[in-house]
């Protein structure tokens, strides 16, 4: 998924999350489903709840992880897209 | 005059005999016993009547068709009708066809009318096991479809499966072998910083027949009760009068394979992660209407809340052949407490 780094992403209110033992279980009250995230997903998740830009996420995450770049832009992207797809984000374009 | 009884952490008052449930008045003690909060005057949270005549006689104009529910087969079991209440809450009817129709108000009454052709064990074994789990599902309880048994090494396990995965011959095995039993079909999780505590609801055993052969060696107490499937059920009368249930803390929770989709040869018993588990027990949750968004939310976060780093998350795989139930047995004690197992 593409995006800008001063793009952020809103939360839908139908979704709740619940962390147990380092993972993130997602439930769309809306379309009644489940998702999964792994430790990683959920530090993204982590981030975006926290209203994040994507730039600074990126950064955070960069500090914690020792991936690049690169890697770091296309696995976030790849969920943005996965959680945009399902309904679970927003995008909201930055200034 | 309705007579007071105890299913799960909850009392509730009945105008005809539950003799599945130990009784809750004063004078066996059980108020004391049980350390029970509720005074001595405080209404029951759950009162049911039995309805004179069967559904003939309900006025259900008002009512609409909700959902049906249906067995793990695709068929029918009953279908549900809703309408608001005076106070705004939603009120149902659960109709069994061929044995019940129940009337579930959002106050917690609930007015059983039975069946021309059924009877009054159905009847019972639909409320306890159907219809009381869940309308305690709307009142912020988590009630999952497992069973449980604690150890005699005191550890309690529960073992999480759909109808038709062992869960019953596999809790009516350790008890044979001295495990006591919490419940075989469905459980109340709470939980606390000490951890999750588990209650049975009513403290019987219901197997089919081959079970009941295998496990215990005459069938002896055993009725048939259901039209539905060939399953007999015991009732542990003694334990359910001597011990009324109580919270023990829960150490593991074991999801069963399905059988129908894979068989093994070995018993295996593997860790789960965290989100595994919490789908299992979500799926497993009951709940009086599956479109209630509510609801959905209070089991997601109260399951959420369950699953803490004390309790144990496994997968248990097992072949089901009988002859191998006592190394079933032997693995699962192992895992709560390595090195106890005398297999």
């Amino acid at each position: 998924m593409k995006f800008q780094p001063t793009d952020s992403f809103c939360i839908s209110d139908e979704v709740l999350s619940q962390e147990v033992n380092g993972e993130t279980v997602l439930l769309d009250l809306d379309g009644e489903s489940y998702f999964g995230l792994n430790e990683v997903g959920t530090r993204i998740w982590q981030l975006l709840q926290a209203e994040q830009t994507v730039g600074d996420a990126l950064d955070t995450l960069s500090d914690e992880y020792d991936v690049s770049r690169e890697q770091l832009e296309s696995d976030v992207g790849e969920l943005l897209a996965r959680l945009s797809d399902a309904g679970l984000v927003k995008r909201i374009a930055g200034a | 005059m309705p007579e007071l009884y105890r299913i799960f952490d909850t009392t509730l008052s009945c105008d005809f005999s539950l003799p599945e449930l130990p009784s809750a008045t004063i004078e066996n003690g059980f108020r004391i016993k049980s350390g029970m909060t509720e005074g001595a005057g405080q209404d029951p949270v759950l009162s049911v009547s039995l309805g004179e005549g069967d559904t003939g006689q309900f006025d259900s104009q008002g009512f609409e068709k909700a959902f049906e529910w249906c067995d793990y087969d695709g068929r029918v079991v009953c279908w549900c009708e809703r309408q608001k209440d005076e106070s705004g809450g939603d009120e149902y009817l659960y109709i069994f066809s061929r044995s019940a129709t129940f009337h579930i108000s959002s106050r917690g009454l609930i007015s059983c009318f039975l069946h021309k052709g059924s009877t009054m064990q159905m009847l019972r074994h639909l409320l306890l096991n159907q219809i009381i789990p869940r309308y305690l599902a709307t009142t912020g309880r988590l009630i999952l479809h497992a069973s449980a048994v604690t150890l005699e090494n005191g550890k309690s396990v529960a073992f999480l499966g759909n109808s038709g995965f062992g869960k019953s011959t596999l809790v009516s095995s350790f008890h044979r072998h001295g495990a006591q039993l919490i419940n075989d079909d469905c459980i109340l999780l709470q939980y606390s910083e000490e951890g999750v505590t588990v209650i049975g609801g009513l403290v019987g055993i219901r197997l089919f027949p081959d079970s009941v052969n295998a496990v215990f060696n005459e069938a002896a107490g055993f009725t048939n009760y259901t039209p539905y499937t060939d399953k007999q059920q015991l009732f542990l009368k003694s334990e359910a009068v001597n011990a009324p249930p109580e919270p023990c803390v829960l150490d593991a929770l074991f999801l069963l394979n399905d059988p129908k989709e894979e068989s093994f040869d070995a018993v295996c018993i593997e860790p789960v992660s965290g989100s595994h588990a919490m789908m299992a027990m979500i799926y497993s949750a009951f709940s009086l209407d599956p479109s209630d968004k509510k609801m959905i939310a209070g089991n997601f976060r109260n399951v959420g809340q369950a699953i803490g780093e004390q309790l144990g998350l496994y997968s248990l795989q097992y072949p089901r052949v009988h002859e191998r139930l006592p190394e079933v047995r032997a693995a699962v004690i192992d895992r709560v407490d390595p090195g106890s197992s005398p297999g």
